[in-house]
């Protein structure tokens, strides 16, 4: 039994950053603009939070890793929106200028390239054996929150409408570049928020390249959920019980290390091939909109 | 009593790259009237209603709403004016259901929305205007006709009193056409003044109190409904009376030049979609294809432009089997496609006019020396094709895709027939356009005809082929089920046959 709650924790652990990754995806997308940068907003979350927590304690590194992320997020939108350039393009750009920046940063305040010294963390929550930090729980409530504004008020359906059918949103007087910006900008935070969790909660350091790939698999997970808050928060969690599983094989030491730690990587891929066709990107998303009047 | 206009148009302009979509147009509207806008594709009735409707901003003139002049900055301000406009490309968002588009365009607030009040709300219109809605609907399940009444329901909750309504019945069936007159009419009658734009002159007779007619961004004219015939509006509308069904040429019939024998190919879901189909056209001939659509039009000209290689039979063009030949070599052997939708297979929107002109022959010895293209030939056939055929254009560097339908169908025209093919398929090479274009679409077709070409003319509308063709086949479950002259059979006769009725018989 508790072999099985200290797995499901596990999960819970490694799950959490994918899931509010791809939750900032979700307001991204849903208003238009791919972010394939949300990897590299990602690990400047997690930079700027270990040097917040180094500073100034794990609370201020988790404002600054939002900050950070919001003005990676106003660079994407600045390019995409405002500039129209391609929104693969500057994700890819993004991408690239995190990595730089990071090391860069990394010698100044640092004076190491690849990885902070330790950094604390916040109190943890413990319950029935296992601790767990505050931003799981806070997690779930982004997850419900989102859902409500997607869904249920003005700001929300003006910010799908834009994601599906610009032309119609700007007919109907709808600013779309506003909320485009708006989408990006939330899809920022929270993938900057979830660097900080990677550094300051998981690791209690940053180090280069600590995202593994998780802003990929985000996007991964909505398209597995369906752009949808509930669905893909499921999709994620299932991504961070087949790492935690995969971590108590290598363990074990039955199969080389590399092949189970391909594992839950080689599962998504899996998943993302049956459901092919199965689920559908928002109408308008990846197209950058200009009203054509000359 | 004296009616008040209630929208005044005093001399407007409005420019786009350097074209005049509308000039100096003047007119009035009045309170409470049912005013038709009419011309032909490209006469600038989408960008005159944008302009009231806020979408664009006048470069000359203005325009007053109730005595005021006005300068709408956004679609808002002009909804504020109780101005709303139904568009050509219905404004909805397709996953949403009913009850979110309205919401969408309809409430002002960022925060929760007053779902409940709207449903009230919504359900109240409805009455008044006998709709029955299903709000929790999906719009991109909804057939066109109910897409059109969610625009209208749209207006009227966001309390329009002057409402817009651009080409509406292009995509409608002809009952629900009936059904939207209808609406219109009560409506006008609870006061609503109405814009109605089209191109359809008898449904504007039928509807409208007062016409005014546009001709190439400028105001023709401005006519009583009851005053004016349908003859006097088309000579208002292309600036000459139509000329009446050109004479016909006897042509004598020339060589055998497209031949299919008991051709057989399936379709995209691998069913079987013609099954044994034989036709014979000689040069000089047109010969037509009717049937209800399904019955293997597209595959028939899939096979004939080798887009689709066929499972069984052939397919000779002046003797030669072309059949499962690659389109470019087909192309190049002298069959010409003007294509039933002609945005995407007949032209790459994004790309100027000039190389939509030149697609698929610019490999020709007269634009391509060694592989690199000669600018100045290219260019210098394509101004002079733009001038025989009567393209409006502003530079032949445009998008095409900013032309209007018409003219994009005859930069297709130009292109196909300018290289004088041999064979030509055109499949419904007039839908949705006026008649304007469609009198010089025909008139190139028979042109086609006299120099010797075999047209193969697919058509939904039959009074269409019974017009062009020499002999027409009527099409039904993959197979040429009958053969006709024109004049031969009654309509109820052919009618009979498109739904199967009769034997397959052989061509001659
Ligand atoms: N957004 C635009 N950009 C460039 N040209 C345009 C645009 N909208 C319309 N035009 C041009 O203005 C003219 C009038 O078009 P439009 O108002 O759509 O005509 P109609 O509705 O009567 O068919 C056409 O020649 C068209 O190509
Ligand atoms: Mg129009």
């Amino acid at each position: 039994m508790d072999g099985l709650l200290e797995l499901a924790a596990s999960a819970l652990r490694l799950g959490i950053p994918v899931a509010i990754c791809a939750l900032g995806a979700l307001w991204s997308e849903r208003s238009g603009v791919i972010n394939i940068g949300m990897e590299g907003m990602m690990l400047t979350g997690a930079f700027w939070g270990a040097a917040g927590a180094f500073w100034y304690g794990p609370t201020a590194g988790i404002l600054l890793a939002v900050a950070a992320g919001l003005v990676m997020a106003l660079l994407h939108a600045a390019v995409t929106v405002s500039g129209r350039v391609d929104q693969i393009v500057s994700g890819v750009a993004i991408n690239i200028l995190a990595y730089g920046l990071n090391r860069f940063f990394g010698y100044r305040i640092f004076n190491m390239a690849a990885s902070s010294p330790d950094v604390p963390g916040l109190p943890e929550i413990s319950a029935g054996g296992v601790a767990l930090s505050w931003i799981v729980p806070f997690a779930f409530v982004l997850t419900g929150l989102s859902w409500l504004v997607l869904t249920r008020t003005g700001f929300g359906l003006r910010l799908q409408a834009v994601g599906e059918n610009p032309a119609a949103a700007d007919a109907a007087g709808i600013s779309v570049p506003v909320l485009r910006y708006a989408g990006v900008l939330l899809g920022g935070a929270f993938a900057g928020l979830a660097g900080a969790y990677l550094s300051i909660e998981h690791t209690g350091m940053y180090v280069e390249g600590m995202t593994q790939g998780k802003g990929f698999i985000a996007l991964a997970a909505l398209i597995v959920g369906n752009w949808n808050p509930f669905g893909l928060v499921g999709a994620s969690l299932l991504f961070g019980l087949f790492e935690a599983m995969s971590f108590r094989l290598v363990q074990s030491q039955t199969l080389p290390y590399q092949f189970v730690q391909m594992a839950p990587y080689l599962l998504t891929l899996a998943v993302l091939a049956g459901l092919r066709g199965k689920t559908r990107a928002p109408a308008a998303t990846g197209q950058n909109w200009s009203r054509d009047e000359t | 009593m004296q009616i008040r206009p209630v929208i005044e148009f005093r001399g407007v302009g409005k420019r786009f790259a350097g074209i005049a979509a509308n000039e100096d147009i003047s007119f009035a509207v009045n309170q409470g009237a049912v005013h038709a806008v009419v011309g032909e594709n490209g006469a600038g009735k989408t960008t005159l209603m944008n302009l009231l409707a806020g979408l664009y901003r006048p470069d000359a003139g203005n325009i007053l709403v109730r005595g005021e002049p006005v300068d709408f900055h956004g679609p808002q301000a002009a909804h504020h004016a109780g101005i709303g406009m139904v568009h050509q490309h219905f404004m909805l968002v397709e996953r949403f259901t009913i009850l979110q588009n309205i919401l969408l365009s309809c409430e002002s607030s960022y925060g929760l929305l007053p779902q409940l009040q709207a449903r009230q709300k919504v359900s109240a219109i409805c009455r008044r205007l006998g709709l029955t809605l299903d709000l929790d609907a999906t719009v991109e399940t909804l057939p066109v006709g109910l897409r059109q009444r969610v625009e209208i329901v749209k207006l009227l909750y966001r309390g329009g009193d002057i409402l817009i309504f651009d080409e509406p019945t292009a995509v409608l069936t002809p009952g629900e056409t009936a059904d939207l007159l209808e609406l219109l009419r009560s409506m006008s009658q609870q006061g609503k003044t109405i814009l109605y734009v089209s191109h359809k002159l008898s449904e504007v007779l039928a509807i409208a109190d007062t016409v005014s007619v546009l001709r190439q961004g400028r105001l023709v004219g401005t006519v009583g409904a009851a005053e004016t015939t349908q003859g006097q509006l088309v000579e208002m509308m292309i600036g000459r009376s139509l000329t009446p069904s050109a004479e016909r040429q006897t042509v004598t019939a020339g060589p055998l030049l497209l031949a299919l024998n008991a051709v057989h190919c399936r379709d995209g879901r691998r069913a079987k979609a013609l099954q044994g189909l034989s036709l014979q056209i000689r040069g000089g001939e047109i010969y037509g294809v009717v049937g209800v659509s399904g019955n293997g039009q597209q595959e028939l000209t899939g096979v004939v432009t080798g887009e689709i290689a066929p499972t069984g039979g052939a397919v000779k063009l002046a003797g030669d089997n072309i059949a499962g030949m690659s389109m470019p070599k087909v192309r190049n052997l002298g069959v010409g496609l003007i294509p039933e939708d002609r945005d995407r297979q007949g032209l790459v929107g994004a790309l100027p006019v000039w190389e939509n002109m030149l697609l698929g022959q610019l490999r020709l010895p007269q634009f391509c020396h060694r592989g690199i293209l000669s600018g100045a030939a290219c260019r210098n056939y394509v101004a002079e094709q733009v001038r025989r055929f009567g393209i409006r254009l502003a530079s032949i560097d445009q998008p095409v895709c900013s032309l209007s339908g018409g003219n994009r169908q005859k930069v297709i025209l130009a292109r196909e027939l300018g290289r004088q093919p041999r064979v030509l398929v055109a499949s419904q090479p007039v839908r949705g356009l006026d008649i304007g274009a469609a009198e010089m679409v025909h008139a190139q077709m028979m042109a086609a005809r006299e120099a010797g070409a075999a047209v193969l003319l697919i058509s939904a509308d039959l009074d269409e082929v019974l017009e062009l063709a020499d002999r027409v086949g009527v099409l039904y479950a993959g197979r040429i089920v009958r053969e006709f002259r024109p004049g031969e059979l009654s309509p109820v006769e052919i009618g009979h046959y498109m739904l199967g009725g009769g034997q397959a018989v052989k061509p001659q």
